[in-house]
């Protein structure tokens, strides 16, 4: 039961996220040009500063809201960067297939979220950080950075993955305290 | 950062630099090398008391001061970092990009940092 439980929250929450578009790996890689790239790391980031929204409003465990507020300062850091990149290399962020799977995987995690409170919140919001970063460094690793042309746009995207793996320890660490 | 670093640079210096007899002259801070006869280098003490935080990451992350060594974190990382020790007595505050911090350890101690608290570093004194 626990575990069928958990197993739904997950898929919910992996749905839609890069992981789903990407990690069906194979013919189904997506090639995404260098514009289409700063719309899904622009995309990818403001979506984990709407989680972090969603649980400094609902959460009252202090680790929790911690981390939420670390989520938000670092990834409106990175969305900081990315902006003044793309102004300087005059690029216009594309919305592209990923950027729009991307949404549409956060309106139903959003959804989910504010349909729960209490603990039973704090479980969900910590399962799908983990679950999230897991994604989004996958999406880096394997599809950003190597499809990436600019060199700059390639730099900051090498530049991001330790904050992104020292959030996905960091989740995990808050994670595990919680059970 | 050049700037930031200069000082401490400085410092390290007349620290290491003046031992062989003019610094208790010199003290009214609390000097660190009154007994430091055997102090190697300059150049390995000075890279030694730098901490910088970079890639979430504190590099060194041990380091061994003597007492009253200035110990200088710079954050040369694209997020906001700070240094608190574990026991919660000491904590340098948020860290800009950019910024940097001096600290003089009074004692052995953990410290992480509260924003990112898989960040972890220890100091030794001696
Ligand atoms: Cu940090």
């Amino acid at each position: 039961m626990k575990a069928t439980t958990v197993l739904k929250w997950r898929g919910v929450a992996l749905m839609g996220t890069l992981f789903f578009a990407i990690n069906s790996f194979g013919q189904s890689t997506p090639k995404l040009t260098d514009p289409e790239i700063a719309s899904v790391a622009v995309t990818a980031n403001q979506i984990d500063v709407d989680y972090a929204g969603i649980a400094q409003r609902k959460s009252a465990d202090a680790a929790i809201l911690n981390f939420a507020k670390t989520m938000k300062t670092d990834h409106l850091g990175v969305i900081d960067m990315a902006t003044k990149l793309v102004k300087k290399l005059k690029v216009t962020p594309k919305t592209n297939s990923v950027t729009k799977s991307l949404l549409e995987g956060a309106k139903k995690t959003k959804a989910t979220l504010n349909g729960k409170s209490g603990k039973a919140f704090n479980t969900a919001y910590m399962d799908n950080e983990v679950a999230y970063h897991q994604a989004v460094i996958d999406a880096v690793e394997k599809v950003l950075i190597p499809q990436a042309q600019n060199a700059e746009l390639k730099a900051l995207l090498v530049q991001v993955l330790p904050a992104l793996k020292a959030h996905l320890e960091h989740a995990k660490m808050v994670q595990k305290a919680l059970k | 950062m050049r700037i930031k670093i200069l000082p401490v640079a400085f410092a390290l210096a007349m620290a290491t630099g003046c031992t062989s007899g003019t610094d208790k002259t010199a003290g009214h801070k609390p000097d660190p090398v009154s007994e430091a006869a055997g102090t190697p280098a300059g150049n390995v003490t000075e890279q030694a008391r730098v901490v910088v935080i970079e890639q979430m990451k504190f590099v060194p992350d041990t380091i061994t001061v003597k007492k009253g060594d200035t110990i200088l974190f710079v954050n040369k990382d694209i997020v906001p970092h700070d240094v608190t020790g574990v026991d919660q007595h000491w904590a340098s505050g948020t860290l800009a990009p950019g910024s940097s911090w001096r600290f003089v350890p009074r004692q052995d101690g953990d410290y992480f940092c509260s924003i990112h608290v898989v960040m972890k570093g220890r100091i030794t004194v001696h």
